[in-house]
């Protein structure tokens, strides 16, 4: 008890201290989320085009997400550098997976009769895509987007390890002094910012879920 | 001019052919019923029609002028096109599925609100379907919703690939009389596809019979069941079922005798019925009754004439 009561009394201390880890934290973990979406599901809409490069990317990706991610970040920090440019590029990388596979498994999922009765009444192939398959697969999208806003987020604090700053910064100074007091904090923001998150991208799920199937 | 042509066409998949030297031309206001079994090549005909799919050899025309040459997204818009498993889009209202072909060409609101409401009153529906989405509508619903969607960019052809497989019997009938109320008053030209021989009956003003991607018969209605020559493959498909579905179809009053030799005061001594009834309702009634002629009366009750099971076969 006297453990959280001390928590309780750092954050109101030190709140302008942590108020700007977490902005920095959003900052870094928003333009992570911004650059993963759109590589991402271009990527993915590229892939249901061409079976081959499909299974390129894929096999890459999944690579890719068996590297732990603290060697990653550790590799990236020996090609770019200590800072935000490499703890960008390892967040966007790392993330690319879920978004790509729910891009392209939700688009190749949308019922064949359904695309071909489009195509058969006079829809062209860019038409097709934000009319037919993007509203179809956007539940599925959807569902990754979140996994990889959430997984994000929790890699963030890892990134300023490598300098980038962010809520890991508490983390790290709580370890490096002995001062768990300052880690549990740290943590315990992360953890409510991926709550709240989740939250709030699971209710619009529910919504674009009723919305494109009635379910 | 035919509105459609097949010239030697050949189609195959993966080196299997499935049409070979094929040929048909259909002309415009043709109901042309394309029936045959599972895998014949009916699917494929439909899909050769509106470029779905490409022929291996030969030459598709439509409008007299070869598929190669066509734009083929603007000819897709001219083509209504009703699949099997309807395909409604279930993210779109009934209103925007109905009127995705003038969404794609860019219509006015107002145009496509008009529009819709036309057609879903037009195959029998009440307006205040059109803001629900399909998953909403029960199966025979949604098969008249596919049918308003690809009447609504007026296309002068439509192309229907067995669309009331899913549906009872009672709203497949009630459909059918949809289909021919729209050949009728809109006078388009239509490709239907089916494998049962009542509904082909039902609804072709020509029937075309397919086996294995070679065209078996091919006749007007009258002449396709009335035509004595068969193959053993149509004897096998259908037997005497044609006929009997044609009996069903010709109204008794289409097949009436206004003069006969019977003084009017015995015309009590025959039973009535109904002009709108079938011809085979009237022999059914000739059976039953015990006699071969039958006054022929309108809702009304009033006479149009006789009904004489022994002079049918020189009227029908
Ligand atoms: N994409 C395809 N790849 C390989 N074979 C195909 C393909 N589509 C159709 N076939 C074959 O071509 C033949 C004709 O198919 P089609 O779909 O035209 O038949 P159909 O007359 O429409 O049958 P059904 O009444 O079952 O719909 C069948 O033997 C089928 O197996
Ligand atoms: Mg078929």
């Amino acid at each position: 008890m006297q453990f959280f009561y001390r928590v309780l009394q750092l954050y109101i201390e030190r709140w302008d201290f942590f108020l700007e880890l977490l902005l920095e934290h959003i900052y870094l973990t928003f333009i992570a989320i911004l650059l993963i979406s759109t590589i991402g599901i271009i990527l993915g809409i590229t892939m249901t085009r061409n079976g081959t490069l499909a299974n390129i990317i894929m096999t890459i990706v999944n690579f890719i997400y068996t590297i732990p991610s603290i060697a990653l970040f550790g590799f990236f920090v020996s090609i770019t550098g200590i800072g935000f440019k490499s703890a960008l590029i390892a967040l966007v990388i790392y993330g690319l997976l879920p978004i790509i596979r729910n891009t392209y498994v939700g688009i190749s999922e949308v019922d064949s009769f359904l695309i071909e009765s489009s195509i058969g009444m006079g829809t062209t192939n860019f038409q097709l895509l934000y009319k037919v398959q993007l509203p179809l697969a956007l539940p599925v999208i959807f569902a990754g987007f979140r996994t990889m806003v959430i997984m994000t987020i929790a890699l963030g604090a890892i990134a300023s390890f490598i300098g980038a700053g962010g809520l890991g910064v508490a983390i790290w100074r709580g370890i490096t002094t002995y001062y768990p007091e300052m880690t549990f904090a740290g943590s315990m923001l992360v953890a409510l910012l991926a709550i709240i998150l989740d939250f709030i991208l699971g209710r619009i799920e529910k919504i674009i879920k009723k919305k494109t199937f009635g379910i | 001019m035919p509105i459609i042509s097949f010239q030697d066409v050949r189609k195959t998949y993966d080196h299997v052919p499935v049409l070979d030297q094929f040929n048909l031309t259909i002309e415009q206001g043709e109901f042309v019923v394309l029936l045959g079994p599972s895998g014949c090549g009916k699917t494929t005909i439909l899909k050769l029609i509106n470029g779905l799919l490409k022929p291996d050899k030969g030459v598709i025309s439509v409008h007299s002028k070869a598929l190669s040459e066509w734009d083929l997204i603007q000819l897709r818009r001219r083509i209504g096109y009703v699949i099997q498993q309807v395909g409604l889009l279930p993210h779109l209202t009934i209103e925007k599925n109905i009127c995705y072909t003038l969404n794609l060409i860019k219509a006015s609101k107002d145009d496509m609100n008009k529009r819709a409401k036309e057609l879903i009153d037009f195959v029998g529906m009440d307006e205040s379907y059109l803001k629900r989405y399909p998953r909403a509508l029960s199966g025979g619903q949604q098969q008249r919703i596919g049918v308003a969607r690809a009447l609504a960019s007026d296309p002068d052809i439509i192309l229907m690939d067995e669309p009331f497989g899913a549906v009872d019997e009672v709203t497949r009938r009630s459909l059918q009389d949809e289909m021919l109320k729209i050949h009728q008053k809109l006078g388009k030209t239509i490709i239907f596809v089916t494998h049962d021989i009542e509904e082909a009956i039902k609804l072709g003003t020509r029937i075309v019979l397919l086996n294995e991607g070679r065209i078996d018969r091919d006749y007007n209605k009258k002449s396709f069941v009335l035509t004595k020559e068969r193959s053993d493959y149509a004897e096998h498909f259908f037997g005497s079922k044609d006929f009997i579905a044609y009996l069903n179809t010709i109204s008794i009053s289409a097949c009436l005798n206004k003069v006969m030799d019977i003084s009017s005061n015995h015309k009590d001594d025959y039973p009535s019925i109904n002009g709108n009834l079938s011809i085979l309702q009237g022999i059914q009634r000739c059976i039953e009754t015990q006699h071969n002629t039958l006054c022929v009366v309108d809702d009304q009750a009033h006479q149009l004439g006789y009904f004489s099971i022994n002079s049918i076969y020189h009227l029908l």
